[in-house]
């Protein structure tokens, strides 16, 4: 009983009794399943007749089978057999005697199983195929895989948005089409992995038509069943957003070490101006005495002069750091910033023409107001305007722009001033804020300027900012929030040039 | 009889620099460089003016200034400029509130303080 019910439960395996001459005993729940026929119906019946092809039934293949178990126990076969709806189909069996209770022969036992056919086993590799594909496709990095020489033989749906070109074919391209340094690259990163295996993590730029998109891959030889080299497969992982995040977060850290520096330094100058003011207090009035006491000595009364001509430079340092360092007396008022520009303008234009430098103004209209002290804004931008003016004393073109305008997103307006000057290089720019840095003659300047100008800007509320190139100029950005809602609307100028 | 001028100053070259140029127009100076001499001074002799450093250990010259005023009766009211090297504070708002005549920053031109010496003792 238990044991039909183990033989009953094999639903996908047929397992079939006959006697010597293939008359059915017994037909358990997979052979209904697999032929179609009852157990009944089964029953008594010739295993030949139910479930061979025509062919086979009158062919001596029954007796030849038993001949095989005869003398060898057992046998494995693989032909058609026929459902009972006529069909036929391929299947494998194993046929041994089946013991009685003596150990003689009683019968013959086959066991039965269906081999799928060609066509599904296509449709089952179609599936899995599909199913690997989906998995591709649905990777959020950009896989790609080529052939030895670098052809593109299989690129995913993350790739194409990649390279964001609409229809564009990429099987059958050259990899090096994508490598912003072309086949120099490709062949890179070929002898890498012939040298590796594989790369990891390596970051490079991606050409996407014009554009360059930043991209961390990891790259691998691709084997067939021999072990021989088919291909390479590359994972592409766009770090643009990654990219820009971490500038972003270098530039504001940038920022507050500036910031926490121009304070130290402005605390620190604060004390030594202090500190200077008296000696040389009591230095300019030993000297007044001094040039009392010597009469009419010439000699003496040029060195005395000198002398005071020493003290007046210091003194002039000394107010200049004071500037520097005195940030807490502002005084905020609501201002245009064309304004400023043109009561500058007022002061150093002419000498400006003197020196044949060009001056345009590209001044914003109806710009909003910044809450700003205007002396200190047109310092700034006196400032600014003298380096712009000192930058360009050796160019053949000079060339001053003068540029307002508002940055409606940020709610910023922006002032530009660029020259067609000398420019800097990167260890100067990094310095250019610093106080006592500067570029020019000893006589020329204290290198205090733009210091004061970023404490300016920086009490404002505001960024001090320059891009410059070696021997083709400079610009200054300096950027303050606008008045909310001032909008300028009602405060109409006219700005000409 | 010349006017008397008393200096507070704990730089010393200021000290000196300034009893040079005072003796110079004619005053009679004395010089001390703490603001408790000045203070214990005070209390025995008679100047017509003084000149107080701001910055000054223990007793400031803010504290001598106030102190003076304290003890002054309206007839003998003594001048007192008050002399600093710090930039912050607005000269008339530190005049008003601790009653001085001057406060001037360092440096000073040792010409002009002459003139303002000099105007400042001939209104009394």
């Amino acid at each position: 009983m238990l044991l039909n019910n183990i033989i009953d439960s094999a639903t996908h395996t047929a397992i079939i009794v006959t006697d010597f001459d293939g008359r059915i005993i017994m037909f358990n729940q997979g052979a209904v399943n697999l032929f179609g026929y009852t157990a009944e119906e089964a029953k008594g019946k010739y295993l030949q007749e139910l479930t061979f092809t025509k062919e086979d039934q009158n062919s001596h293949i029954f007796d030849q089978i038993i001949d095989t178990v005869k003398n060898k126990g057992w046998t494995e076969e693989n032909f058609f057999r026929r459902h009972k709806n006529g069909v036929s189909f391929p299947a494998i069996s194993k046929i041994t005697y089946l013991k009685g209770s003596s150990g003689d022969p009683e019968g013959v036992l086959e066991i039965i199983q269906h081999i799928p056919t060609l066509f599904q086993l296509e449709k089952e590799l179609k599936e899995s195929k599909k199913f690997l594909e989906n998995i591709l496709r649905s990777s959020i990095d950009a896989v790609l895989t080529t052939d030895t020489k670098g052809y593109v033989t299989y690129a995913n749906r993350a790739f194409k948005e990649l390279i964001g070109l609409r229809g564009h074919q990429i099987i059958g391209n050259h990899i090096s089409d994508y490598y912003k340094d072309g086949i120099d690259q490709a062949r890179q990163i070929m002898s890498k992995l012939r040298e590796f295996g594989q790369i990891q993590d390596y970051e490079f730029d991606l050409k996407s038509g014009n554009k360059m998109i930043p991209i961390r891959t990891s790259d691998t030889l691709l084997y067939d069943d021999y072990g021989e080299i088919v291909g390479t497969m590359g994972v592409f992982r766009d770090m643009s957003a990654r990219k820009k995040l971490s500038e972003e977060l270098f530039e504001t850290q940038g920022e507050l070490i500036q910031a926490v520096k121009m304070r130290a330094i402005g605390d620190l100058i604060s004390g030594v101006a202090h500190e200077i003011n008296n000696p040389l207090m009591a230095s300019d009035t030993f000297l007044h005495l001094l040039e009392n006491q010597i009469g009419d000595n010439p000699e003496m009364k040029k060195n005395v002069t000198l002398l005071k001509e020493c003290n007046r430079r210091i003194q002039d340092i000394v107010d200049k750091l004071k500037d520097f360092s005195r940030y807490a007396e502002f005084e905020f008022a609501a201002m245009d910033l064309n304004d400023a520009v043109f009561s500058i303008l007022a002061i150093v234009g002419q000498q400006l023409l003197n020196q044949g430098i060009e001056v345009e103004l590209r001044l914003g209209e109806n710009l909003p107001q910044i809450l700003g002290d205007k002396n200190q804004i047109e310092q700034v931008l006196l400032n600014l305007i003298s380096n712009a003016r000192d930058a360009m004393e050796e160019s053949s073109q000079r060339l001053l722009i003068i540029q307002t305008n508002l940055n409606w997103k940020r709610q910023q307006i922006e002032f530009r001033v660029s020259d067609t000057g000398m420019g800097m290089t990167s260890e100067q720019i990094e310095q250019i804020f610093n106080p006592f840095f500067t570029t020019k003659d000893f006589d020329r300047g204290t290198g205090l300027g733009l210091s004061i100008s970023y404490r300016i800007i920086e009490a404002h509320q505001g960024k001090i900012d320059v891009k410059s190139r070696l021997n083709k100029g400079t610009t200054f950005i300096v950027k303050l929030p606008a008045i909310q809602n001032s909008g300028g609307n009602n405060v109409k100028k006219d700005i000409g040039r | 009889m010349s006017k008397r001028i008393l200096v507070v100053d704990d730089d010393i070259l200021v000290l000196e620099a300034l009893e040079g140029l005072l003796k110079s127009s004619g005053y009679e100076v004395k010089c001390l460089t703490r603001g408790q001499e000045a203070l214990a001074i005070l209390d025995q002799e008679e100047f017509d003016l003084l000149i107080l450093d701001v910055v000054m250990p223990k007793i400031t010259g803010f504290d001598v200034c106030g102190e003076v005023r304290k003890r002054d009766d309206e007839m003998s009211k003594v001048k007192i400029i008050m002399l600093t090297a710090k930039t912050e504070e607005k000269g008339s708002e530190i005049e008003e509130k601790y009653g001085c005549d001057l406060y001037l920053t360092k440096p000073i031109d040792p010409v002009r303080l002459k003139e303002l010496i000099r105007d400042l003792l001939q209104t009394s």
